[in-house]
């Protein structure tokens, strides 16, 4: 009875899924199913048409595909209501602090995308995976999917303590499941601390790619950029601190009086003051090629979300050698700097001015190269990849052959 | 083959029948018989339609036209509006299950017996589908 350390079949269930998206969540899921493939392991993606959950419910096609990888990609219709009425005003409770009732929560839920032909596959196929990975917690495909099979679902959550992860609805998940699979310990404390009865879990942690070759000087003179710069990259949105930064910024500078520019990338608007042109500059959304490039141009690389369950911003920063500054408010971005012994952690605009200077100091090549060697440590894919391997083999023994 | 619709919670849901239509589902499925569900809120079924209201009792008469047999998880008090009573009283075999509506303040362990039940419950169900009269809705 030889063992068979690869077989069965492993399945992915993201709410969304497509090259072109922008996402920690679904960036996560679409290499890991990649690398899990190129490894010779058999792996399906099943996910819906949407690509935004608003405006392009039904962007992709249905049907099955191939990717290069050898990830299978079934894409099921996904349903949105019509008025969403459910869901706005449960947003708009949620961000008022109010909380509601369980019927509620799960009107709430279900008036999100929903993909009904998703969880019929589920119901007359889950049995042919050997494990069913859904990710993240918030959304409709893991609330319903994770019911069909618990016995057979991971749920990767991408946790963080923001008030939709105090919902009763997700409790079941976080329960129930085999298991869950966190990126960081303080991540897992965040679920052990919401969910006492929290079902078995490991600490995974997220890959990233890291990059062949960047150029420096090839960012500042498309940007025009010559002196010390911090560069935000990510979505611009209230979640991710962009606003606060900006002022905290402005502030710091002000205070300290450095010679230093904000550098905004990414998608989204950001309204920058008419007293801050040329202090800080809003380049847009840059591709892999560009983002690696700025990353190697910045004097400093600022990760200001208070709500990471893992922040790969950080991660690319060191990869880059760039000196990270993070929001203390973010345990997960502590936790790295205590780590990888590299980074400051900022709580104001004093804390960050004295960040500023630390950045654009003597020290802050050395600062980085640390940085760059914990992620090298920690989160390349292969070293990721290994594990989730070696915690698929503890959860779900390969059968005998 | 048997089609049967089944009109109730279905997940995810909070009302803990949705569990019996799930487990039913299953069971029904796995007999080999052709199961679509009309859930009352959106949900992971792929119709959805209340059959008190005049809308959603028309979704629900669209749906159960030629189907062999329903069941519908109905709440003590609540009729079907016509539309609904018009399209179950055609329909050969009709199963209704009337629950003097949930717990709505239920706890954990209320819901957990509820789910433990689920599987029971939806057997038995599925082994005795009986005629009720479509006056009676």
């Amino acid at each position: 009875m030889a063992l068979r350390p690869r077989a069965g079949r492993i399945g992915f269930v993201p709410v969304r899924f497509g090259d072109d998206l922008v996402g920690g969540a679904e960036m996560l899921v679409r290499e890991m199913a990649d690398g899990l493939a190129e490894r010779g392991l058999d792996v399906d993606v099943l996910t819906g048409c949407t690509r935004d959950h608003f405006r392009e419910p039904n962007h992709y096609p249905t049907g099955v595909t191939e990717r290069r990888s050898g990830v299978r990609l079934h894409r099921f219709p996904s349903a949105v209501s019509l008025h969403r009425a459910d869901r706005v005003l449960g947003n708009r409770a949620l961000a008022a602090g109010r909380t509601l009732t369980v019927d509620e929560q799960f009107r709430w839920c279900n008036d999100d995308v929903r993909i009904p032909g998703l969880f019929d596959y589920l119901l007359d196929h889950a049995h042919e995976y050997r494990a069913l990975v859904f990710a993240p917690y918030l959304y409709w495909t893991t609330v319903a999917g994770s019911l069909v099979a618990p016995e057979r679902t991971v749920l990767m959550p991408c946790l963080h303590d923001e008030p939709t992860a105090r919902l009763d609805l997700y409790a079941r998940g976080f329960r129930e499941s085999r298991g869950l699979w966190f990126l960081t310990e303080p991540e897992a404390r965040v679920a052990r601390c919401l969910h006492p009865d929290l079902a078995p879990h490991a600490v995974i942690g997220s890959g990233v790619e890291v990059p062949a070759a960047a150029d420096a000087s090839r960012f500042r003179a498309r940007h025009g950029l010559t002196g010390p710069f911090v560069l935000y990259a990510g979505r611009r949105e209230a979640g991710k601190g962009t606003s606060r930064l900006l002022d905290d910024f402005l502030a710091a500078v002000a205070h300290a009086s450095l010679p230093v520019t904000l550098v905004l990338a990414g998608p989204g608007a950001v309204a920058i003051p008419d007293a801050a042109a040329g202090r800080i500059v809003d380049v847009g959304v840059l591709d892999a090629h560009d983002r690696d490039d700025a990353m190697a141009a910045a004097t400093a690389v600022i990760q200001p979300s208070p709500y990471e369950s893992f922040s790969r911003t950080m991660m690319e920063a060191w990869l880059a050698g760039a000196f990270v500054i993070a929001n203390r408010a973010s345990e997960v971005s502590v936790w790295h700097c205590e780590r990888a012994g590299a980074g400051v952690t900022y709580d104001g605009p004093e804390a960050l001015a004295a960040a500023l200077q630390r950045a654009v100091g003597p020290d802050a090549r050395d600062d980085g190269a640390r940085g760059r060697a914990y992620v090298l440590r920690e989160y390349t894919w292969p070293v990721v990849l290994d594990r989730v391997e070696a915690i698929l083999d503890v959860w779900f023994p390969a059968e005998s052959a | 083959m048997t089609r049967t619709v089944i009109v109730g919670p279905y997940p995810p849901t909070a009302d803990p029948r949705g569990d019996v239509v799930l487990a039913l589902v299953r069971t029904l499925r796995a007999g080999g018989s052709t199961v679509e569900v009309v859930s009352t809120d959106p949900s992971a079924a792929p119709h959805h339609g209340d059959p008190t209201t005049r809308a959603g009792a028309i979704r629900v008469a669209q749906v159960l036209r030629g189907a062999d047999r329903a069941l519908w998880f109905a709440d003590a008090g609540r009729r079907a509006a016509p539309a609904a009573r018009r399209a179950l009283a055609r329909v050969p075999v009709v199963e209704v299950q009337v629950s003097v509506g949930w717990p709505r303040g239920a706890t954990s362990p209320h819901l957990e017996r509820w789910r433990a039940g689920a599987p029971t419950l939806a057997r038995s169900l599925a082994a005795r589908v009986r005629v009720a009269k479509p006056g009676g809705l």
